[in-house]
């Protein structure tokens, strides 16, 4: 098994070369622009021409229907949606109905992934210890629930994760909730989940902004992935 | 002339239950290297899968919906 970083920090003393990854942040932004420039990402990536990155962005009200999406996860007619200013998009990556807006941290890494983790199952794992060591950073119990994926604290789901891999290059990723309106996830069953709920991080008495909670991210994924994040060039201007 | 099997990645190890989703070829269309094939999934996890070589669609060894394993030959190209 080929994996890098998840585990113990490597040794200072010796040499270790990181891999670099350059993460954006596209601010708060509609969803088909920050797809528009992940896929702009992901060409650059998977041909060699951009170092691996990372993007952020919190999305307008916007629910993703993945690969797998049934009719049954959307508990709200068409019109309600968009009656309610949530527009809905099919995706390329795996997974079910995903709702993002406001006050949730959309993270969609794009890395050539074998060169961290031999096959694409681990990489999903590795996406979720990112969080759970997100989640210890604030004194939170995140955790994996078995054949489920994601990240979960005690009353739900904290983080979704859906990938998809072309040309040996990753896209989509994972959400995390960080403080976010609870309306608009009654017009979805979250990831296909009945009899599952969601939860957020302010739900726990963590109250960070978007922004900070991707620079705690930031953080973790360096220490996963044994990687050095560095700044790429401004997409779009900061929400802060 | 030589004939190239178009595999399931070993990357999709660990991955339980892969299904092929979707073919972007057909019997007979001619590919590149490099080029989308076929798509398959797993819960979470789609993967697009690239031709190992230029030439012609000789066959489909399986069929969108079935259930496929990591190194299971699901296509076979001919090459000039």
């Amino acid at each position: 098994m080929t994996l890098r970083g998840l585990g113990a920090s490597p040794p200072s003393s010796l040499f270790y070369s990181m891999n670099l990854i350059n993460w954006y942040d596209a601010g708060f932004c509609d969803y088909d622009s920050a797809l528009f420039f992940q896929q702009r990402l992901h060409a650059g990536v998977a041909c060699g021409d951009l170092h691996d990155s990372v993007l952020f962005q919190e999305n307008q009200p916007v629910i993703t229907l993945g690969r797998d999406a049934k009719q049954s996860s959307l508990l709200w007619s068409a019109q309600r949606i968009a009656d309610a200013g949530i527009i809905l998009r099919q995706v390329e990556r795996g997974g079910d109905a995903t709702y993002h807006g406001p006050g949730i941290l959309v993270i969609s890494p794009i890395l050539r992934f074998l060169d961290y983790a031999s096959n694409v199952h681990l990489y999903l794992r590795m996406l979720e210890e990112t969080v759970i060591r997100q989640c210890a950073a604030y004194g939170l119990h995140g955790f994996r629930k078995n054949g489920k994926s994601g990240v979960w604290l005690d009353d739900g789901k904290l983080s979704a994760v859906g990938v998809a891999v072309s040309r040996s290059a990753t896209m989509h990723g994972l959400s995390l909730n960080v403080n976010p309106e609870w309306t608009h996830f009654s017009a979805i069953v979250p990831c296909g989940l009945v009899g599952e709920g969601v939860t957020s991080l302010a739900t726990h008495g963590v109250y960070k902004t978007v922004k900070h909670a991707r620079d705690d991210f930031l953080a973790a994924l360096s220490e996963v992935f044994g990687a050095k994040l560095l700044p790429g060039t401004p997409v779009t201007q900061e929400k802060e | 002339m030589a004939l190239v099997n178009v595999l399931v990645p070993d990357y999709a190890e660990g991955a339980k239950s892969i299904k092929l989703r979707e073919w972007y070829v057909e019997v007979g269309e001619t590919v590149a290297e490099g080029q989308e094939l076929a798509e398959a999934a797993t819960d979470k996890i789609s993967i697009y899968i690239e031709s190992p070589a230029s030439g012609v669609i000789k066959e489909l060894l399986a069929e969108p919906g079935d259930r496929v394993a990591v190194g299971q030959i699901i296509a076979v190209i001919e090459t000039q």
